[in-house]
């Protein structure tokens, strides 16, 4: 290639000629006078560059770009032929044509000049690093332009995972330069910059990883036909930890291909790639298979379940999350590492598996092997991949969700009530409209039913203890016990009226005692003092109305579980107020014009030790697997009433028995599980 | 030859009292600093070793120092002979102890559940005691660091603790470190302060009992948050309730300071029949409740300020200047 070469043109049937000389040190430079063309006007001349390949054959298949090297000159655009056309409009004087080859051999231009002009054609030894810059799925040569900048239009992606799966990764080619005139060259990459070096990592297609030392990696052995590299990135920001999270932006990574003559550097190409986020899916989003220890019942119908024997504990929901990367025209899915200190071999068995790749959750310390306490809602106005909710126990999620800008602005409950404090104890989402919620309240109110309804006998599953029976009748749940059975009585007449006065009724028996808080019809009562069988009460107690109850009407003592749950401001800490809470939080973000509340029939218990707070002590129906298009799967109650409600509310419902499996370890169906599922890809995050 | 023994011998024959009166000022604050300020003055005395045990063991009984004083000097004392054994017991693995039954599932919180009975005997064996109180005393993060325990452990370390102070003389220090928390968080604006208020008022700390009254109204209004209510008056639903279940367990000496509350709280004015009673008692006492409840506790009389061991050894045993 280094020597002298003639270089030929023919405008309007003058035959130019230039003899040039390709030297080798710094870069290479083929200046073409072109002048006294023949022609007026400022119609566009095409001028076709290429190489002549000395039997005739003019290429221009190798030519990768052209531009006008000063600013203001004429413009230029790429003919469909891969020749280029320069339209000088009104502009005149002198101009540099610059080229970029991918071989010098040469030289050619031609085309019809309308004006005078001067113009200084380079040819340059060249090098060509390509990746999906157009974002078509496919590494060619459309993609060389605006290679070596990363915008929202245009650039390469490489997303987060630590891997040696190649499916999924970047692609990077690196074309095989024309080199043939050289036997002293060396063809390495760099990694331009810190960043680059310490969290790109490139792997060769046999899965090993290309080795860099400082920054370099020598592939001038490579075949003829290219290389392949795969890239994956270590790490997801550029983030200075004493800025703002609004400073925070997705990690860049610059790659620079380089040939090397005689020890100088005589072309490189430069292409950059920007970090795939991780997209975590909505809860509602369509599945493509759930994961669960080996622990999760089996006689479920759920479809693509794989079943881990993890050696480890069974909170698949607190081990990964599993997110896609949205990468050009496909979706990566990413198997994230939520760094739970048991998950045994669930992280690699889950990747190996169905060959997914895997990242770890690089932000927020260890707290965040709290996978419950994240949850994303479908998409909303504002939120085209669905907007975040995280309870407060632990917001450590929300750091990595603000960086990537993409599912921002989380939705902060209370859950630091609750001894586990994961969102998902309270909240899920059924259907693009449709909020399940745990509500003690309707747990309550069900079990009222029946016992107004005699069902004495019936049973609900109840308690947090794997030693103790589960089978509770209604009656030992909700009433108090007596002395001897339950405080249970009837009205006597007249009856109450509806007012809120202080009431004192006569009761047939003495059961009731000073603290008593009574259930009559959808009223609460507090017994303020005991006369024998007069009982004075307060009317309206815990936000119920006072109504007229009849001669007969049922009434009874509510359990202390039952006080705990749904009676506040006693001398306990009580469930309904922080359910309240969190309800009004949601609708605020969530409004009840958009989406239905539906209750879940919930109680919970007040843990002091060692962990403190509410756990649920009924089985959390609200905790469940949604599975669109197939079922929602809840744990099983126990209750037959509670059974049917939520299959009256809830479409599909389909119960499990997850009381030894999961309940008593204050976990339920959800918790159990990781789901992978599909995001929209429209519109794509980087134009967001 | 015991541990405690060949340390006195080690340094009786440099016995100073070059530390002595800045060790008082120390230890003073100490007690009546939190946190890193408070880790950065224990830090400091204990760097002193054992150059410094002769006059901290004093000040650890001396009847002119108040309590906090002995028990900052004694947490000192303790973290001078035994800070190896405090570091091992943070630092153990729990699930690895050949006493875990590895057959029993972990909660989804981690197994800080699980292992309290594992937890209770070691604690109890370790006998770190002044350990156990400092971690509830002083905000010093000095917890475990088995990651295995899940993030719960944060929250249920101090209450490990606790656990491990259960029963023991050095119980006193825990309530007296209880109060002392509450004292400087009036509102309960803590949520582990709200804990130890649910400890003193749940165990029935007669000790606690002005404590609790003072700040029975914070409580209240924690159980009743701003949101449910229709104003500030709502949140003192139950309040008087609260107060009532308080006076079950009150010493006929609390009278009057439960009467200064009442009277200065208008919705508990229904209570003062029951002062009345409470001052006419001559028990120290309360008397049976016939209504007790399953698994609800006798009151704790007030306490004495225990004598100063290191783990079942008297110091005097160990030190023979301690005597």
């Amino acid at each position: 290639m280094r020597g002298t070469y003639t270089a030929e043109w023919d405008i309007h049937g003058h035959v130019y000629s230039n003899t040039v000389e390709v030297l080798t040190r710094d870069y290479n430079e083929v200046s073409v006078l072109i002048s006294n063309e023949v022609g007026a006007g400022s119609a566009p001349f095409p001028v076709i560059l290429g190489h002549d390949d000395g039997v005739g054959g003019v290429h221009t298949d190798k030519i990768y770009s052209c531009y006008i090297l000063e600013l203001g000159g004429p413009t230029v655009s790429r003919d469909m032929d891969g020749g280029y056309t320069i339209d000088p409009g009104t502009v005149t004087g002198l101009y540099t044509v610059v080229a970029y080859m991918a071989s010098s051999n040469n030289p050619y231009i031609s085309g019809l000049c309308t004006n005078q002009h001067t113009a200084t054609f380079r040819v340059f030894l060249s090098v060509d690093l390509d990746a999906d810059v157009d974002r078509n799925g496919i590494v060619d040569s459309s993609d060389d332009l605006g290679e070596e900048s990363w915008t929202n239009n245009r650039g390469a992606f490489a997303i987060a995972a630590f891997t040696n799966y190649l499916d999924g990764l970047t692609k990077l080619v690196v074309q095989p330069p024309d080199v043939s005139s050289f036997t002293n060259y060396t063809l390495r990459l760099r990694k331009v910059d810190t960043n680059t070096q310490g969290c790109l990592k490139l792997y060769k297609p046999d899965g090993t990883e290309l080795v860099f030392t400082s920054g370099l990696a020598d592939i001038s052995s490579i075949a003829s036909t290219g290389l392949t590299l795969y890239a994956s990135s270590l790490s997801m920001w550029s983030y200075d930890t004493t800025l703002s999270l609004e400073n925070a932006h997705l990690l860049q990574y610059k790659m620079n291909l380089e040939l090397i003559i005689d020890g100088g550097l005589v072309a490189s190409d430069t292409v950059t790639l920007c970090t795939a986020p991780f997209i975590i899916p909505s809860e509602i989003a369509p599945v493509e298979a759930v994961y669960v220890t080996d622990r999760f019942p089996t006689n479920t119908s759920i479809a693509n379940l794989r079943c881990i024997d993890n050696e480890g504990d069974v909170w698949a929901q607190d081990f990964v999350k599993i997110a896609p990367c949205h990468t050009s025209n496909s979706i990566t899915q990413v198997v994230i590492d939520l760094l739970h200190p048991d998950k045994g071999y669930f992280v690699p068995m889950v990747c190996e598996n169905d060959k997914l790749q895997f990242a770890g959750w690089l932000r927020g310390g260890e707290n965040v092997a709290n996978g419950g306490n994240l949850m994303i809602s479908p998409p909303i106005a504002g939120y085209p991949y669905g907007r975040p909710i995280v309870g407060d126990k632990d917001t450590s999620f929300t750091n990595y969700l603000e960086m990537c800008k993409i599912q921002t602005n989380a939705v902060i409950t209370e859950t630091s009530w609750l001894m586990v404090g994961h969102i998902d104890e309270v909240i899920m989402f059924a259907d693009t409209n449709k909020i399940l919620y745990a509500d003690p309240w309707k747990a309550a109110n069900l079990l009222h039913d029946e016992i107004v309804a005699g069902h004495l006998t019936n049973e609900i599953w109840f308690g947090t203890e794997m030693g103790e029976s589960r089978w509770k009748t209604i009656p030992e749940v909700a009433i108090a016990a007596a002395v001897s059975g339950y405080k249970t009585n009837t009205i006597l007449s007249p009856g109450l009226a509806a007012n809120t006065n202080d009431a004192t009724l006569a009761f047939s028996n003495l059961v009731f005692e000073i603290g008593d808080y009574l259930r009559v019809d959808n009223e609460i009562l507090k017994v303020t003092a005991t006369n024998g069988y007069n009982v004075t009460m307060k009317r309206a107690q815990a936000s119920t109305i006072a109504t007229s109850h009849a001669n007969g009407t049922i009434t009874y003592a509510l359990s202390e579980n039952l006080i705990e749950n749904i009676i506040p401001g006693d001398e306990k800490p009580c469930v309904a107020p922080h359910i309240i809470n969190v309800t009004n939080i949601m609708a605020h973000a969530f409004p009840p014009s958009s989406f239905g509340y539906i209750s879940i029939p919930v109680l919970f218990h007040y843990k002091t030790s060692p962990g403190i707070g509410f756990v649920a002590i009924s089985a959390n129906a609200c905790n469940c697997l949604v599975v669109p298009g197939d079922h929602v799967y809840y744990s099983y109650t126990g209750c037959t009433a509670f059974e049917q409600y939520i299959g009256s509310v809830v479409s599909n419902a389909s119960p499990v028995d997850v009381w030894l499996n999961y309940h008593c370890g204050f976990g339920e169906v959800h918790c159990g599980s990781a789901t992978r599922r599909t995001i929209p890809t429209s519109p794509a995050w980087w134009t967001y | 030859m015991n541990k405690y023994i060949s340390l006195a011998i080690s340094f009786l024959s440099v016995i100073s009292i070059t530390h002595a009166a800045s060790l008082s000022e120390l230890l003073k604050q100490a007690a009546t600093n939190d946190g890193k300020t408070y880790l950065e003055i224990r830090n400091e005395i204990v760097s002193m070793g054992n150059n410094a045990l002769p006059e901290l063991c004093r000040l650890a009984t001396n009847q002119n120092e108040s309590w906090n004083v002995h028990l900052a000097a004694r947490i000192c004392v303790e973290r001078i002979c035994s800070s190896n054994r405090i570091a091992v017991l943070r630092q153990k693995e729990w699930l690895k102890d050949p006493e875990f039954d590895k057959t029993q599932s972990i909660p989804i919180n981690g197994p800080v559940n699980v292992i309290v009975p594992l937890v209770t005997k070691r604690f109890k064996e370790e006998g770190l005691w002044y350990y156990y109180v400092e971690m509830n005393w002083k905000n010093t993060g000095e917890g475990s660091t088995d990651r295995k325990l899940g993030n719960s452990r944060f929250e249920v370390w101090p209450i490990y603790g606790k656990i491990g102070l259960d029963g023991e003389p050095e119980y006193f220090y825990y309530v007296k470190s209880a109060i002392d928390r509450l004292q400087l968080d009036p509102e309960l604006k803590s949520k582990e302060n709200r804990r130890m208020f649910e400890f003193l008022k749940n165990e029935k700390i007669m000790d606690a009992m002005p404590t609790l009254i003072k700040n029975s109204i914070s409580y209240s209004k924690s159980l009743n948050p701003l949101y449910m209510q229709r104003d500030e008056s709502d949140r003192l639903r139950g309040n008087n309730e609260f107060v009532e279940s308080l006076l079950q367990f009150a010493a006929p000496s609390d009278a009057d300071t439960i009467l200064k509350h009442i009277d200065a709280n208008q919705h508990l004015g229904t209570l003062r029949p029951k002062i009345e009673e409470l001052k006419q008692r001559k028990d120290l006492m309360p008397p049976p409740n016939p209504r007790k409840k399953k698994g609800e506790r006798d009151p704790i009389p007030p306490m004495k300020e225990p004598s100063f061991r290191l783990g079942q050894k008297s110091i005097g045993d160990i030190f023979p200047f301690a005597k």
